[in-house]
């Protein structure tokens, strides 16, 4: 399951991250899934596993989140942000959150950039993640 | 098998939130020997960590990850920590309003507890102990200041926000725990007040049983956890000499009285709250969200049954707030200073329900149509003031309204939008009843002095006990009801010597 949260929550970010930020982004998702209760836990494998099955569920193709082009990554994610289901609109905070609390990680990153994050032109956008270990 | 530990002493107090931390204080002057357990660690003067996943790790329940099992899912924030909630929340204050203390007088027997001359005592205390005071100017933040000019700009009645942190620099931190001790949170006010008169704190004990005999409470079992994995990794059985206090919040008090054999219908019932929802605005000019105090304006709509609120949140939480995904998102994203966030705290009438085990609830609440319709209108008003400050878009966070509004009159319109319980994120930190104190045994678990029905020295003091809510913040009404039961029950238990 973890092998799936950088591919997923770098279709949040609208960018593939690298393999630095993929590794900061399946670390803050280890300890949001340790420390959470049971339910979300449960919730949390199901997302993923939903993110990352459904463009072969929902359009038929044999081919999983990786596989599929970026736009249509991002065109999933809209359409689990904008779904009735309360559950999947949570999936997508969920998202947002671990992607934003890998950016944010180290302190350094909020206090120099005091909410503007300086350095967006990277290959994921997600700044300052780089200098996560 | 794991080694037990073995203690004693007059009285063991479960939790160390508002309702234990001021019990503690109240018996350990009364010269009695206490111990206080708490599930969660205790975090240093110097020690909070810097990053919000690291204090949500350490000090929230779950990591802020309990939720309710239906439709729509709320998050149930906790602390979990020593301190409790308190260790986490805003630091804001406020005394039980007058018609919450004439409809427990009238319908729930507790004269003794919320009759004005006793009540506005202990809050006369509670301020002069933990400094109350409203938000120095100098301390609004931007944030603040824009709800002031909102509220200024509609006529709506605003207020700055009074708060237990006479030493507050406005960093914008109160919930990863505050980086100055400047919030008289209990793990910095009541707990070590306590502890110098010789109560002994146990962070990392999670009790699970009290020990019940022939209607007495002969002590507390339970498991210590070790500090970096959380497991449990031995047991502990302490000896309650006159008596046992749960204080364990309003999710697991219930849970553990449950566990301990206390049975009454109505435990873990009447589950009542504030859920909010927060609207995030956007402007053309910096901002300033991340300097001044974390919660610094209010505007009190108590007929209307709702409160808005500035709040500034740290970074990962207000980009979860900006709608769009992928490339809009992180577009949306860069600059965050442009940003303002308000919430609404609802008093709802839904009651709900806590069952399960301890470490596992099942909780169950959900809004009724009124409650909905309530925080619609709210969430209206929110988008309308964003707009009175200067907003240039709002983003109100509900399903089935546009993400993103861009003027007056669409803001307004929300007002009226048919929206279902479903359509919102609630989160709520204001918990209440499910151990509804009551005269009538069989209308509350606990009488007027807080002690269970039928036995003879179990006491219950947190949010639990409380009959209904409020529509205002419970730290303070908590911290108050509980000293005056505590006097109470440290008098009686020195009169039974």
């Amino acid at each position: 399951m973890i092998r799936q949260v950088p591919v997923v929550l770098g279709a949040v970010c609208g960018r593939e991250p690298n393999e630095v930020e993929a590794r900061a982004l399946t670390d803050a998702w280890s300890i949001v899934a340790q420390r959470s209760n049971r339910l979300a836990r449960w919730g949390m494998a199901l997302a993923l596993g939903f993110a990352w099955w459904s463009p072969l569920l929902l359009q038929g193709t044999p081919r999983t989140l990786r596989r599929v082009s970026p736009q249509r990554r991002e065109a999933l994610l809209v359409r689990m942000s904008q779904h009735r289901w309360p559950v999947l609109r949570e999936f997508v905070l969920l998202f947002k959150f671990v992607a934003a609390l890998a950016r944010f990680r180290e302190e350094q990153a909020v206090q120099a950039s005091h909410f503007k994050v300086g350095d967006a032109s990277g290959p994921t956008g997600l700044g300052d993640l780089r200098r996560a270990p | 098998m794991r080694p037990v530990q073995e203690s004693s002493a007059d009285v063991v107090v479960v939790g160390t939130g508002a309702g234990g931390a001021t019990a503690a204080k109240v018996f350990t002057d009364a010269g009695l020997e206490v111990v206080l357990l708490e599930e969660g660690p205790r975090i240093n003067r110097g020690a909070q960590p810097r990053a919000l996943l690291d204090a949500m790790a350490g000090a929230f329940r779950n990591m802020g990850s309990q939720a309710t099992a239906r439709v729509p899912p709320i998050v149930f924030l906790q602390g979990c920590v020593v301190g409790g909630s308190t260790a986490i929340n805003s630091g804001i204050i406020w005394r039980m309003p007058e018609d919450v203390r004439r409809d427990w007088e009238t319908r729930f027997g507790l004269h003794d507890l919320v009759s004005d001359a006793v009540l506005d005592q202990a809050f006369d205390t509670l301020d002069r102990d933990l400094g109350v005071a409203p938000v120095a100017r100098e301390l609004l933040g931007g944030n603040g200041l824009l709800m002031e000019k909102a509220a200024m700009a509609m006529g709506l009645p605003g207020e700055v926000i009074s708060r237990n942190a006479p030493g507050c620099k406005g960093s914008a931190r109160c919930l990863q725990g505050c980086p100055n001790h400047a919030r008289q949170s209990m793990d910095v006010s009541y707990v070590p007040q306590a502890e110098s008169r010789g109560a002994r704190v146990l962070p990392l004990h999670r009790a699970q049983r009290v020990v019940l005999k022939r209607g007495r409470a002969q002590g507390v079992e339970g498991t210590v956890l070790d500090r970096v994995t959380r497991r449990v990794c031995g047991r502990f059985r302490i000896h309650a000499r006159r008596a046992v206090v749960v204080s364990a919040g309003t999710i697991h008090s219930p849970l553990l009285l449950a566990q301990s054999g206390v049975r009454h219908g109505l435990l873990g019932r009447r589950l009542q709250s504030h859920p909010g929802c927060a609207v995030v605005g956007r402007f053309t000019h910096p901002v300033g969200m991340g300097t001044g105090a974390t919660q610094t304006y209010e505007v009190p709509q108590r007929s209307r049954g709702y409160k808005l609120e500035s709040l500034s949140l740290p970074p990962e939480l207000l980009t979860v707030r900006i709608p769009g995904v992928g490339a809009a998102w992180r577009e949306r994203t860069q600059d965050l200073s442009r940003y303002a966030q308000w919430c609404v705290q609802a008093r709802m009438e839904a009651q709900g329900r806590v069952r399960g085990r301890l470490g596992s609830p099942r909780i169950t609440y959900t809004p009724t149509p009124r409650d909905v319709a309530r925080s619609t209108e709210a969430l209206g008003v929110l988008c309308e003031m964003m707009f009175a400050a200067g907003a240039e878009e709002v983003y109100p966070g509900v399903s089935g309204v546009p993400p993103i509004v861009r003027s007056v009159d669409e803001a307004r319109a929300l007002k009226g939008a048919p929206l279902r319980a479903g359509d919102f994120h609630f989160l709520a930190s204001h918990l209440f009843g499910t151990v509804c104190a009551c005269t009538d045994p069989r209308h509350g678990v606990v009488n007027g002095e807080l002690r269970c029905h039928e036995t003879d020295n179990l006491y219950v003091m947190d949010g639990s006990v409380f009959p209904t809510n409020m529509g205002v913040n419970p730290q303070h009404s908590i911290m108050a009801v509980s000293m005056l039961a505590a006097q109470r029950a440290a008098e009686r238990l020195r009169s039974t010597e």
